[in-house]
């Protein structure tokens, strides 16, 4: 195993352990910056990719630049999944919420309340 | 329909497309004196209409969320009402048994549970034609949900349940979908929740057997568990 093998492999679970435990909508921020740093010194250097490619054992800066890539989009899928998943909860929220609001009871019992329908029009003046 | 005194109890029952099976589930459950709240997430068929023919509470999520969201919405309605003691969960395609409540009710009066969990693997023959293939996931379900959350059962996927209204409360049911009943046992296991599991009787038959929960869905219930363990 050669040290770029070495490299990714830890690079792909520290993105686990942050994806995980250590995510902020801050740090992905910085995490964004600092790609769009990195990705315009190599547009500026370009030889430079190759540089830093061989000294990790990585034959050509493009295969570099591939793998960064690559952790970019997995990085990038996971911002996007945690923000849809706080839409998730908000639309669970607003649903429930109507849900309640709104509770019916079926034609019998109108006829029949029974005690809890206090709770109905009491709940609907509260909400 | 008789009409008398109802116990301070709710039936919690989500129901998804469950038109052809919700009205004799509804009139079986009806010759008990319990209170019956059905939730119906989201059907595209005529589920809610047809629960309105009966006297029990009908809530109705907009879109469908999840069966875990409709269970989470009922019990949320349960709790906030007068005087509710006991919390039962129940399916809506009729493979459960209304008579079997009280046995489910029986270790909360008494005071030493907080939460009694359905079993059908507790007694031979409860689990009526039960697919083979079935059997052996939901045996790997068990084995990996005893691993991870510590708790003794032997059938961790049973909609069959009982809770105390104080339990029902600190119980919040976030996985939407599937993975509803792992997050159940798993949270119960965190709030340290006094439980037992009763034996009850789960009836395949051939409507239940397809609106089920298809196999490969335990990939989904692994996915929604993974996904929602990310900051």
């Amino acid at each position: 195993m050669n040290l770029s093998q070495i490299i990714l492999i830890t690079l792909v679970l520290v993105f686990a352990l942050y994806v995980f435990r250590f995510r902020t909508v801050l740090r992905d921020r910085i995490i964004y910056l600092s790609l769009i740093a990195a990705g315009m010194t190599f547009i500026i250097a370009p030889e430079l990719s190759t540089q830093v490619a061989n000294m990790v054992g990585i034959g050509r800066g493009t295969d570099l630049v591939l793998y960064a890539f690559i952790m970019f989009t997995l990085f990038n899928n996971v911002s996007l999944t945690s923000q849809l998943k706080k839409t998730d909860q908000q639309i669970t929220a607003l649903v429930r919420h109507t849900a309640i609001a709104e509770a019916r009871v079926g034609t019998i019992q109108q006829l029949q309340p029974y005690n809890s329908s206090d709770f109905l029009t009491k709940e609907k003046s509260i909400d | 329909m008789p009409i008398e005194p109802k116990e301070p109890i709710w039936i919690v029952i989500p129901a998804y497309n469950e038109q052809r099976a919700i009205g004799d589930v509804l009139r079986k459950l009806l010759q008990f004196p319990y209170n019956i709240v059905v939730v119906d997430d989201g059907s595209a068929d005529k589920t809610y209409q047809e629960c309105l023919k009966f006297p029990v509470t009908v809530l109705r999520h907009t879109c469908n969320l999840g069966q875990g969201a409709a269970l989470q919405t009922g019990i949320s309605y349960a709790i906030k009402s007068l005087n509710t003691r006991y919390i039962i969960t129940f399916d809506s395609d009729g493979q459960h048994s209304a008579e079997e409540i009280v046995r489910l009710l029986e270790p909360l009066k008494s005071g030493d549970y907080d939460v009694v969990l359905g079993s059908r693997f507790l007694r031979p023959g409860d689990a009526v034609n039960i697919p083979q293939l079935k059997k052996v996931v939901l045996g790997l379900a068990t084995a990996f949900t005893r691993a991870s959350s510590g708790l003794k059962l032997t059938d961790t996927h049973n909609g069959f349940r009982a809770l105390t209204v104080e339990a029902a409360g600190k119980i919040n049911i976030k996985q939407n979908r599937m993975a509803h009943a792992s997050e159940i046992l798993q949270q119960i296991a965190t709030l340290k929740l006094r439980y037992c599991e009763v034996p009850v009787t789960i009836t395949y038959t051939s409507y239940s057997k397809v609106k089920g929960q298809s196999l490969l869905n335990s990939v989904n219930i692994l996915w929604d568990m993974m996904r929602s363990n990310i900051k």
